[in-house]
């Protein structure tokens, strides 16, 4: 053993080609405790750009030319080990430093747990809204960022105030972020924490290593067989969040005969039901990367990941059925046969494959290219309930049938519904109600089934899938030119072609053979029969689908984006700077497969294209006082194209794109203070960013529009937000103190304000109107932006026993989270009554009131963490536990208003209700929750 | 070697699902066979607990009694609104009975020709609309049963019959039929509803309020009643099929229970594809004319009374031995003859009014004209003729049917609309005289009729 580590050690003194002569360190990284050797650990001298990363054998050499410095501080840090800074004397020629250890940070197992509750984060948020804390995770070296991932996350806390869509997010430098909504979808590689610690962040708009990046920083995980750590990881864990069991296995060869390397990685996670009811869960996970050295200067690697994905979705509430049935409810499932069965499912299966090369060209220039191919589905599940049979009299056809709306929180199934007439209340039918909700309270699958066997021919309930089946190929070459030890210039050239399949398929047609594939809700218009206004496909009309079958609405949407880069970083012996540019164009376009009933003209066939042109420019400069202090300030100035789904109005049915749509101007800038010192780490940032000209396209039921006649004053719409202003401002704190060499206390604070900054433009597009109707201007300026608390804080400290066993507590202060608004309600359709004349009840004071954005209660969260560690000769048993939430503290952590009421009148009426009939709802945080993991690694 | 075989007992847990997301058993939707204890009635026993005399609620408390029926109504045509109608044998009824339940979607669970068991205690029996109707008591009032108390009265049996409708004609309607499917033979709708230029929908006509309710006219013995539709119903907008045949349907009573009518469960039920059954119209082929000069015009203008109509050698007369006429009558400032049963005991009420003999020889191209208006409107009463030889009395006369636009008013509400019609008659010589009759009958078929602007054109 000894002496094949000894000979690799000589080969790769070659290979590294260190002239003896010339000044250069060098040595070998290994783990304290199981003395395994380190690879990809990074050893940097702080104040240049140079830098290297130890190899599978955990062998380093790092040439210093050029470095005119008395004195050098190397920076060793590696994902999951505690960095280490080591001072040295410039030496005249090489400098053997031998063997150093690297501590293990048992605070980083932490990170196998918390990419669970950012999933749960996705599962909740409809849409997967609150995720984008993940891109943090593993790779902060920073008190703040870590606080915000470990504890923040599960508040739905947003650092900086942005979505998932502002950070970028790479594997292997191949962006991931999904072009339907510029956001990365993270169950694409769930599961897979063994693989994913390497991991490169770099915060905000400060400059990366591999592309221009996002408002909200980029991660690069690195996927490469090299890369790992030589050895197997065995894990169980257990849990009463997303999942209640996980199991894990990893191995990673190290360098083979020949150059080759290979690393697998498989888990599995599920649950019957997460924490909240009827949330079952169930998640494979698989991984395999091989990399061969073709030579000195050529590698290439193969890494392919496949995480298919199945879980159940939990619905936002109101307050009425929250004080009913509790936080943990979930009307969405069922028992069907005494299993539990969850009618929203979400099941994703994107299985990703990439090539990846590495080329020296020379000591000082590397290229890295990449081609990836990611395929495969994304469905959600929901039922149809308006299955209909075809009657035809006389040659005239009808549509007989349509069920019920089988949730049962319905409103019109709640109490509220049947006391909603103020005097005439029918105290009977709400008890009732009450009972009915409190005893039953769940899906009836069984009374689908009888429905569709009693109906004479189709199904009256399916189930159904919107299925997004995707066809991605990104392909990049990212260039890294270190002209000098201290200038080094980077760039890439960046394609991704997309192509977008969207319909919705019979899943389960409960019993029954067919489903009559038309709108029962349709309504006939001027140009439009009932009869055709209904159809689905025109070319297929009263077509009858089987499961299996696509139905309902089929589109494509191609999306083309390319993307060049480049970017130079200079350092001075006390100054940093940095200038990044890039230049990209964006293209979309949707061709329908259906020629739809409502829109005959515009749905079938090839839209117009949609082109965008995404230009940027970014600054950065860091001055160090002294070792100890620097101070670090970025500017930024670039658009950004809005992702497919803000662009079309309603893809589902026609081509019509949004009016005006322009590109994403974003103007930022932040400015950070650090002070560091073997004891004592602090850092403050102040940040302010706009982004202006967003578009916003979302959709929903309402009545009470004007302009409509009184007859047609409720509709289902689509709403286009267009020229959004938004500001963020705030300050960043974090701070650590290593009070003895067991004991750290830790502080964070993050103080936000993030608002509406104007007054965008509202219109609304419907099936049930000829034209879209212009709102005019949503009042929204000041309003403050939905999303997590805007201001949080915590308090905590870490314990690490020599005897390898440690554990940590913080408390942590929410505070200034606020209800998502519908901007409906804030434009002059308010004031107005369905003839457009204003309404002759309104009174300023009181629409003032009935205006005023829900402020979230301000609540504390205690968290706890703690393991132990075991060496048994070669084997390394470890077990870790957290528990988040003790004082099971219910809180909201999000939730919207029901753009249902959109005038005075009926919100008026509503909110003059005891209960409303549509109250805001509500997701609200887990109470105390638990992970443990037992892991074994040798 | 050792973490080979581990990861193999790991890889082999992966495949091994603990968690059901995709195959489900199929619930055992067969119906369970249904164990009641008490005694078991007849729909018309039910019936029987009503006193029609004092109009009281029955209550039907500890008689641990059941009935069964089968449902032959069906609410996925949206036609019928939580209620459901049962009969007591899917062939061969005697009665029928509606529930009403607090349930929108009732096919789901109770399709037509289902046999049912209802519970009797605890509901209550009541008059309403013209029909007898079990459901909950609520004061005065017979309400809903309550959607999560279904179970607890009605139960379903594992058996379903195709319900075999019972043949009748529209003049056997009677109050034993009322809540039976029936269905009846050789009907048409009135023509006046299916003009190719204003052809009627089931319930989508401005003039419908909450039915649309359609005259259908009896081949056989042409007695009328009416097909009633909801307008919220899935077919509101179809056309009503032009020709003659069958429907098949429940016979019911209108809201205000004034007279019978026909409701279906789904437009399927209508077949209607023979040829129309209408009387042999007077044929002149096409009307060509313009009708440029008036040889003849009678506004009612100082028409006050039947002497002064006399005088002007019209005919007004009740036939069916009672007083009502067609009236002068000043509405809106505007002389006109006006008819209707209403407020009358006459049943029926047969009016005619007859034109003064015109003398036809010496004109060509002649062309009758005159504008009707229909208000409160419960079915299509009135109708046209000419003769070639009035004997004085209309039943003793031989008379021509003319095929006249009579309008459809609103049924709750006077009309302001004039409709006109413009007849050829250019194929009719010599003297000649025209009928209007009118045929109502108190209470229910009343609507009142305006006669305005009758004229007799030339080229």
């Amino acid at each position: 053993m000894k002496i094949s580590i000894f000979g690799v050690f000589l080969l790769s003194l070659f290979s590294l080609s260190i002239n003896a002569q010339e000044p250069a360190v060098k040595g070998r990284l290994v783990d304290a405790i199981t003395d395994v050797p380190l690879p990809q650990v990074k050893i940097a001298i702080e104040g240049t750009f140079l830098e290297t990363f130890t190899d599978t054998d955990g062998i380093f050499a790092l040439g210093l030319q050029n470095v005119a410095l008395p004195e050098i501080l190397l920076n060793i840090s590696k994902a999951g080990y505690i960095t280490k800074r080591l001072p040295l004397k410039f030496p005249s020629e090489l400098k053997e430093l031998g063997e150093i250890s690297l501590q293990p940070d048992e605070f980083f197992e932490r990170s196998q747990q918390y990419t669970i509750s950012l999933t749960e984060a996705e599962i909740l948020a409809e849409e997967g809204d609150f995720d984008n804390i993940s891109g943090i995770l593993q790779s902060a070296r920073d008190v703040y960022l870590n606080t915000a991932a470990f504890d923040f996350s599960q508040t739905f806390f947003r650092v900086r105030g942005l979505g998932a869509e502002y950070g970028k997010l790479l594997i292997n430098g191949v962006e991931m972020n999904k072009n339907y909504d510029g956001r990365p979808q993270w169950s694409n590689w769930g599961g897979l924490n063994d693989v994913q610690r390497n991991q490169v962040f770099s915060n905000g708009i400060a400059p990366g290593d591999y592309s221009f990046g996002g408002l909200g920083g980029t991660t690069n995980i690195i996927m490469r067989a090299s890369k790992y750590q030589k050895g197997t990881r065995l894990s169980v864990a257990g849990s009463n969040r997303t999942y209640t069991g996980r199991i894990m296995a990893t191995y990673a060869s190290g360098e083979q005969n020949n150059g080759w390397y290979y690393a697998f990685s498989i888990a599995k996670r599920y649950a019957a039901e997460g924490y909240i009811e009827g949330t079952l869960y169930n998640a494979n996970s698989f991984f395999a990367a091989i990399e061969k050295e073709l030579s000195e200067k050529h590698s290439l690697n193969l890494t392919a990941i496949y995480t298919p994905v199945v879980r159940g979705k939990s619905a936002p509430l109101t307050e009425e059925v929250i004080q009913l049935k509790g936080r943990r409810y979930n009307p969405y499932w069922g028992f069907q046969e005494g299993e539990i069965r969850n009618s929203r499912m979400r099941d994703i299966k994107e299985p990703i494959v990439m090539l990846n090369h590495f080329w020296e060209i020379s000591e000082a220039i590397k290229m890295n290219s990449n081609i990836s191919f990611q395929f495969g589905t994304n469905a959600n599940s929901r039922i149809d309930y308006g299955g209909t049979n075809l009657a035809i009299m006389d040659g005239q056809e009808s549509f007989l049938g349509g069920g019920e709306n089988p949730d049962p929180s319905y409103y019109q199934k709640l109490p509220g519904y049947y006391l909603r007439f103020s005097g005439s209340e029918n105290f009977e039918a709400a008890y009732r109600a009450r009972n009915d909700l409190l005893d039953n309270g769940q899906l009836d699958w069984k009374s689908l089934y009888v429905a569709n066997q009693n109906s004479s021919e189709n199904a009256v309930y399916a189930l159904v899938e919107d299925v997004n089946k995707d066809e991605l190929i990104n392909a990049n070459s990212i260039l890294s030119w270190k002209v000098k030890d201290n200038f080094k210039i980077i760039s890439s050239l960046a394609y991704a072609g997309l192509l977008s399949h969207n319909y919705s398929q019979i899943e389960d047609l409960f019993g029954a053979d067919s489903f009559l594939d038309i709108d029962v809700f349709a309504e006939e218009n001027s140009e439009n029969s009932l009869v055709e206004a209904a159809q689905s496909d025109l070319l297929h009309p009263n077509r009858l689908a089987r499961e299996g079958d696509a139905y309902k609405y089929n589109y494509e949407i191609s999306s083309v984006k390319t993307e060049a880069f480049v970017q130079a970083q200079y350092s001075f012996r006390k100054l940093e700077v940095s200038f990044s540019g890039k230049l990209g164009a964006q293209k979309y376009q949707r061709t329908g497969n259906f020629r739809n009933g409502i829109f005959p003209e515009n749905s079938l066939g090839a839209g117009d294209e949609i082109n965008f042109t995404e230009i940027g420019l970014k600054s950065g400069a860091v001055y160090k006082f002294s070792g100890r202090q620097n101070l670090e300030g970025n500017v930024g100035y670039f658009t950004k194209a809005p992702g497919f789904k803000n662009a079309f109005i309603n893809p589902r049915q026609n081509n019509d794109i949004v009016k005006e749509l322009s590109e994403e101007l974003i103007k930022t800038a932040d400015l950070s203070y650090r002070f560091r010192s073997s004891k004592f780490n602090l850092r403050l940032t102040g940040f302010y960013s706009e982004i202006n000209n967003a578009t916003e396209v979302s959709y929903y039921f309402t009545n009470g529009l004007s302009n409509l006649g009184s007859e047609n004053s409720a509709a289902f719409v689509q709403e286009v937000l267009t020229d959004i202003d938004k500001l963020y401002l705030g300050l960043e704190f974090g701070s650590e103190y290593q009070v003895t060499s067991t004991i750290k206390l830790k502080a964070v604070a993050a103080m936000g304000q993030f608002t509406y900054a104007n007054n965008p433009a509202l219109s609304l597009s419907s099936a049930s109107f000829d034209n879209p109707i212009d709102y005019g201007r949503s009042f929204l300026k000041n309003y403050r932006l939905a999303g997590g608390p805007q201001q949080a804080g915590m308090i905590g400290f870490e314990y690490r026993d020599p005897d390898y066993w440690w554990f940590g507590g913080t408390v942590n202060y929410f505070s200034q989270a606020f209800i998502d608004i519908s901007p409906l309600t804030r434009t002059s359709n308010f004031q107005l009554d369905y003839d457009g004349l204003p309404l002759l009840e309104y009174d300023a004071l009181i629409a003032k009131e009935l205006l005023k954005q829900e402020q979230f209660d301000d609540y504390y969260l205690v968290n706890l963490v703690g393991g132990k560690s075991w060496r048994i000769k070669d084997k390394y048993v470890g077990f870790f536990m957290s528990i988040n939430n003790l004082l099971d503290k219910e809180y909201k952590s999000g939730g919207f208003e029901q753009a249902r009421n959109s005038n005075y009148r009926t919100l008026k009426e509503d909110m003059d209700r005891d209960i409303p009939v549509f109250g805001n709802k509500y997701w609200y945080g887990y109470g105390t929750s638990f992970f443990a993991n037992v892991y074994l690694r040798f | 070697m050792k973490k080979e075989r581990l990861l193999t007992l790991v890889a082999g847990f992966l495949f091994v699902s603990c968690v059901e997301t995709d195959d489900y058993e199929v619930p055992n939707t067969d119906v369970q066979e249904i164990n009641f204890e008490g005694d078991l009635t007849s729909i018309s026993a039910v019936k029987g607990n009503y006193d029609p005399q004092s109009g009281e609620i029955h209550v039907f408390r500890d008689t641990e009694t059941w009935f069964e029926g089968y449902v032959i109504s069906s609410d996925a045509g949206g036609n019928f609104y939580k209620e459901l109608i049962l009969q007591d044998r899917p062939e061969n009824p005697t009665a029928g009975i509606q529930i009403l339940i607090d349930d929108n979607s009732l096919f789901e669970t109770f399709e037509p020709g289902r046999k049912v068991f209802v519970k009797l205690d605890g509901l209550s029996l009541g008059y309403n609309n013209g029909v007898l109707q079990l459901g909950l008591q609520n004061r005065g009032d017979v309400v809903s049963i309550p959607g999560s108390m279904i179970d607890s009265f009605i139960q379903r049996s594992s058996e379903t019959r195709e319900i075999v409708p019972l043949t009748v004609s529209v003049d056997d309607f009677s109050d034993d039929l009322k809540n039976i499917f029936i269905q009846i033979d050789q009907v048409q709708f009135d023509l006046n509803l299916v003009r190719t230029d204003n052809r009627f929908s089931f319930a989508s006509n401005p003039v419908d309020r909450y039915d649309g309710e359609r005259q259908l006219i009896s081949c056989e013995t042409g007695a009328t009643t009416f097909l009633s539709t909801s307008t919220f119903s899935n077919f509101r907008s179809l056309l009503l099929p032009e020709g003659s045949g069958s429907i098949r349907g429940i016979l019911t009573r209108d809201f205000y229970d004034e007279h019978y009518v026909v409701m279906v469960n789904t437009p399927e039920a209508i077949l209607m594809n023979n040829e129309r059954c209408d009387p042999e119209y007077l044929d002149c082929g096409s009307l060509d004319s313009e009708g440029l000069a008036v040889i003849f015009e009678e506004n009612f203008d100082g028409v006050t009374s039947n002497t002064t109509l006399s005088s002007r050698g019209w005919t007004n007369i009740n036939v069916s031995g009672g007083e009502k006429k067609f009236t002068p009558t000043l509405s809106a400032g505007n002389r006109i003859l006006r008819v209707s049963a209403y407020n009358t005991n006459e049943s029926p009420l047969e009016a005619w009014l007859v034109t003064p003999e015109f003398d036809l020889s010496e004109s060509q191209n002649e062309i009758l004209s005159f504008d009707l208006l229909s208000s409160y409107d419960n079915g299509l009463l009135l109708s046209v003729f000419a003769t070639r030889n009035f004997t004085g009395d209309p039943r003793t006369t031989v008379w021509i049917p003319l095929d006249a636009n009579i309008p459809l008013g609103p049924s709750n509400a006077n009309s302001t609309i004039f409709r006109e019609s413009k007849i050829d008659i250019s194929c009719l010589e010599g003297k000649v005289w025209f009928g209007f009759r009118y045929l109502g009958a108190a209470p229910d078929k009343t609507t009142t009729y305006d006669l305005d602007n009758f004229s007799l054109l030339v080229d």
